[in-house]
């Protein structure tokens, strides 16, 4: 069992407040935070795949974290960490699955791993990441994946799905302003029935590998699903302070 | 009695910490230091706490400061860290090398000297053809008088000899390529550096017994150097630190007389000199700039200084926050795979430790995903740096530096080494008073600020400008100190200098203007007298027209300065006066290159007169302009000049315009004339002479009837007079010349007015042009 965290307010807080302030050697620093509604994501069979769309995805064997299926609402939260706190420089600082309204009290570090993978031995402070390359992250319930997408050895998902040259392309959408924001989207994926879909974002300052952390309730109950950015400085990972 | 020679190598943050700890470890009871002994009162200075470096002493000949040598220091230099110590260890410190004041003597004696040999071609003629003579005149005296002169003069020479010469040897003899990277690895890495110094003296002996013999000036040094070592022997010092660039270390040690030692240095000219600190700046410190006694990466030095633990880490770092805050990509995890990166190189290539090499490389491929661009903002933010360094008011030496340091202080304009835009609003106290310091500090030839010539903004109340402090500016400000003792006066006193050396009209304008923007009123009284005087002596009606302009914006500024303009009224009237007048003759039997100067002439005069508001003055001028425009004999470019000036500002109208080119481009007239004629009138915004039809038939049969072989010979001078349209213009006199004369009909059919429509810009046109000047029946009419 992973150890649970008690929500603490120097980086939680951030989810729940809009707001952020931490010290540096430099002085204190303060982003304010918004969240941007990205519709809700269809998790059919409750595995949910957190993965850079554009490079880790694959159609089947994608590491994944069981959640109950139904149908969630995702946000991006946005940290403003321009100097003058205008708005003129934006980065995402988490992606997040809400699970519940319930208040969340503490947190733990969940593992996504592929089916027949056992959770390697972590000590405190250490996570099971999610590897980005292509400085995006998304959501995707694992059996739209498997069902939906073409195959990748017929047709390239490249060509024929990111980088089209239609408007509905998932580069367009990405970069759409009027779609969610420029740098998010929610796309319904090729020959979808139910509303199948897969919602990404930006993944912050780039590439690297993001932590998936859980939000529990009171009573134990799983809250949300969060890929943690890396924005908001994180005290608990020893090399980014 | 020990003497203990540390050579060492110029701003080596390796070197600096080796003796930093080895002068902690000997407790010297003196430490001589290689450097200029004219500096020895200051050397204490640096225990104040507000000298910051990087900082340079600056010492300059009192009669010549042009002349004055940088020395610089950084924190991570070995000799500021010897004078640290000696400073807080209150251990007497003193310098040894030769005194800069016989090389100073000398360059002023070469300089006096060649003045001499060329008193002729400057005494001639108007002062700007002998200022441009007499480098033309000397090169060799004035370049060599440059190479004493140069900033870092002492320091520069024997580090180019050592890095160019011993350390190539000693890291050739090593097996590496790069001298550069063996010193970093042998010397500026090493943790452990008891054995160090004598390894490197050790080293440089056994190079220097192959080395040529060294030139004179060296052998003096080196004497100079011998003998205070011999006076503090003498004078009973116990323990003695040699700190001294490591090249010289053999020749210290060498056995010597003292009779040899005295004959190098006998008779050597003297003159009267000063010391001062100066704050230096990181970008001056590095080859970057040009001074070859620099390090490449200061800021790199000066991070490995301060944190010599897991530097590579904190180095990447701050690359990754640099990158951050201009927006760019740099996430967490690209700085551990860059800083993996590093140490794999390090072990790669068997390093003890990434260097700068192995970090820049790294961050290349990771951080910054093989773009250059991100790379060069790292080098330019962050190895080099804009540190500037502070000295302690104290140490300030010119009452003027002084004046300055206490006006920036109040007018909040901080000194940095970087390029920040100035953008000043004129109509208020703040930047106008920016304003005048800048202008002030222009005319004293301190140029900090450069004004920016803004398209987009054409209002008198802005002014843009770009400021970059650099350290030398110290020297324009001691060398501008004989003017005065504060900026204001200062710069009026050597505009008025200025003012009497000057002997034609537009120059004196020209210092008017410099007067008026850095707003120096009793100046301005006295140029005015100055103007005034010599304009009616002046016979060149080229230069009264020159001098127009200027005087033109005095009276305009006024308004926004607060000049009083009212005395440069007369002077524009007379001026104009006695233009008008000359104007006729001055056209008259010229060839088309002087035309063209005069045309361009008469074009600053007409624009200086729209911008007043003189109706009399205009209506004297336009009235010239009709004349020679229609006059015989005078050149057939400003004929057609003057008459499009005429016609732009609606002295002359269509039909006289058709008319006078009937006349001008008739059979008769002799081809080249005709050309000229059009290039003249054809100069400026094509859109007017689109829109009269009547003219472009003219052109357009004239053209037609021109011959094959002189339409090909004037074609060249033709396109010229087309060139200076756009492309959009060009391009809709194409379309015109198309459908010239066949669509007389939809022509009129365009003109006609939807009044009704038309009325609903009445309002805002009566707005815009003034509610006198857009009477409405006439535009609805």
């Amino acid at each position: 069992m992973t150890q649970r965290y008690p929500i603490h307010p120097d980086r939680w807080l951030a989810l729940a407040n809009r707001s952020a302030s931490w010290q540096t050697d430099e002085g204190p620093v303060s982003y304010t935070l918004r969240t941007v509604d990205c519709g809700t994501l269809w998790l059919q069979s409750g595995r949910l795949v957190p993965c850079d769309p554009f490079v880790t995805l694959d159609r089947h064997d994608n590491i994944q974290i069981a959640v109950p299926p139904g149908r969630y609402p995702v946000t991006v939260t946005v940290a403003d960490v321009s100097d003058e706190q205008d708005g003129s420089h934006e980065r995402e600082a988490y992606l997040s699955l809400q699970l519940s309204n319930a208040a969340s009290v503490s947190w733990s570090f969940l593992a996504p791993l592929a089916e027949g993978e056992t959770a390697p031995e972590t000590e405190p402070g250490e996570f099971v990441g999610v590897p980005v390359d292509a400085g995006t992250i998304a959501f995707v319930d694992a059996d739209a994946v498997a069902r939906l997408m073409p195959d990748p050895a017929a047709t390239s998902w490249y060509e024929h799905l990111f980088d089209n040259g239609d408007e509905d392309s998932w580069f367009a959408l990405m970069d759409d302003p009027e779609h969610l924001r420029a740098g998010s989207a929610n796309i319904v994926l090729p020959d979808a029935r139910d509303g199948e879909n897969l919602i990404l974002a930006h993944s912050g300052w780039g590439d690297g590998v993001y932590a998936v952390v859980g939000t529990y309730a009171a009573d134990g109950q799983l809250t949300g699903v969060h890929i943690d950015l890396a924005v908001v400085p994180v005290n608990l990972l020893p090399e980014w302070d | 009695m020990a003497v203990h020679y540390f050579g060492i190598r110029h701003h080596g943050p390796g070197c600096a910490r080796a003796l930093q700890a080895a002068l902690a470890e000997l407790q010297p009871d003196l430490i001589l230091l290689e450097g200029p002994p004219e500096a020895d009162e200051l050397l204490a200075m640096a225990a104040d706490p507000a000298m910051q470096p990087p900082v340079a002493l600056l010492v300059y000949p009192l009669d010549a400061p042009r002349h004055g040598v940088f020395y610089p220091f950084a924190e991570f230099s070995p000799e500021w860290q010897a004078i640290r110590h000696a400073a807080l260890q209150q251990v007497p410190i003193r310098f040894m090398d030769l005194p800069p004041t016989h090389g100073f003597a000398d360059a002023i004696a070469r300089e006096a000297a060649a003045e001499a040999a060329t008193p002729e071609s400057g005494a001639e003629g108007a002062p700007e053809s002998g200022a441009e003579g007499a480098p033309e005149s000397a090169p060799e005296t004035g370049s060599e008088a440059a190479d004493d002169a140069a900033p870092l003069d002492v320091t520069e020479d024997d580090f180019a000899h050592w890095r160019m010469d011993p350390v190539g040897e000693l890291s050739r003899a090593a097996g590496y390529d790069d001298n550069e990277l063996w010193w970093e690895i042998e010397i500026e890495q090493r943790r452990d550096a008891r054995e160090m110094f004598t390894a490197i003296a050790e080293a440089m002996s056994a190079l220097r017994e192959h080395a040529p013999p060294p030139d004179q000036r060296e052998a003096r040094r080196e004497a100079h150097m011998r003998q205070c070592i011999r006076e503090a022997q003498k004078a009973g010092h116990e323990r003695i630190a040699v700190v001294c660039g490591a090249w010289h270390v053999p020749a210290l040690q060498q056995p010597t007389t003292i009779k040899d030692d005295q004959a190098l240095l006998k008779g050597l000219a003297k003159t009267k000199v000063a010391a001062t600190w100066v704050p230096w700046s990181s970008d001056r410190l590095a080859y970057a700039s040009g001074y070859g006694a620099g390090v490449t990466s200061p800021g790199w030095y000066r991070h490995l200084w301060h944190s010599p633990d897991r530097a590579g880490l904190r180095w990447i770092t701050e690359a990754a926050r640099l990158m951050r805050k201009q927006g760019l990509d740099a996430s967490s995890a690209s700085v551990i795979e860059t800083v993996r990166m590093a140490d794999s190189l390090a072990a790669l290539r068997g390093l003890p430790l990434p260097g700068l090499t192995e970090n820049r490389d790294a961050m290349l491929a990771v951080l910054c995903h093989g773009n250059d661009a991100p790379l060069a903002l790292i080098h330019r933010e962050l190895e080099v740096g804009h540190l500037i360094g502070k000295v302690p008011a104290s140490a300030t030496a010119a009452p003027l530096q002084r004046d300055l340091e206490a006006q920036q202080k109040r007018l909040r304009m901080k000194a940095t080494t970087e390029i920040k835009p100035l953008d000043l609003d004129l109509r208020e106290d703040g930047g106008r008073e920016r304003s005048r310091l800048l202008h002030r500090l222009r005319v004293l030839q301190v140029d900090w600020g450069t004004l920016q010539r803004d398209n987009n903004r054409t209002g008198t109340f802005r002014e843009s400008w770009s400021l970059q402090w650099r350290p030398e500016l110290a020297v324009e400000l001691i060398e501008a100190s004989r003017y005065g003792n504060t900026i204001a006066e200062a710069a009026g006193n050597r505009l008025r200098e200025a003012a009497l050396q000057a002997a034609a009209l537009p120059e004196l304008t020209d210092l008017l203007d410099d007067a008026v923007l850095a707003q120096l009123p009793q100046t301005i009284t006295t140029l005015l007298g100055c103007v005034q005087n010599q304009a009616a002596v002046a016979a060149d009606l080229g230069h009264l027209m020159d001098a127009l302009p200027p005087l033109v914006r005095v009276a305009r500024y006024g308004d926004v300065r607060g000049t009083q303009s009212g005395s440069v009224q007369p002077i524009i009237e007379s001026l104009v006066e006695r233009i008008t007048v000359g104007l006729g003759g001055a056209a008259s039997h010229i060839d088309e290159t002087a035309a063209e100067v005069l045309l361009k002439r008469i074009d600053t005069v007409q624009v200086a007169l729209d911008t007043l508001e003189l109706p009399a003055l205009r209506d004297d001028w336009f009235a010239t302009l009709q004349r020679i425009s229609t006059q015989d004999g005078i050149a057939a470019l400003v004929r057609g000049g003057a008459l499009r000036l005429l016609f732009d500002r609606q002295r002359v109208d269509a039909a006289a315009l058709a008319q006078q080119a009937q006349l001008a481009l008739s059979g008769a007239v002799p081809p080249q004339h005709a050309t000229g004629w059009l290039t003249g009138l054809l100069r400026g915004s094509g859109l007017l002479l689109l829109q009269h039809d009547a003219l472009w038939q003219i052109i357009d049969a004239w053209l037609s009837g021109l011959g094959t072989e002189v339409f090909m010979e004037r074609l060249p001078l033709l396109r010229r007079a087309f060139a200076g349209f756009s492309r959009a213009e060009r391009r809709q006199m194409g379309n015109k010349i198309n459908t010239l004369g066949s669509t007389p009909v939809a022509a009129a059919q365009d003109d006609t007015l939807d009044d009704s429509r038309a009325a609903l810009v009445l309002p805002v046109l009566a707005l815009l042009l003034g509610p006198a000047t857009a009477p409405t029946d006439e535009i609805t009419a």
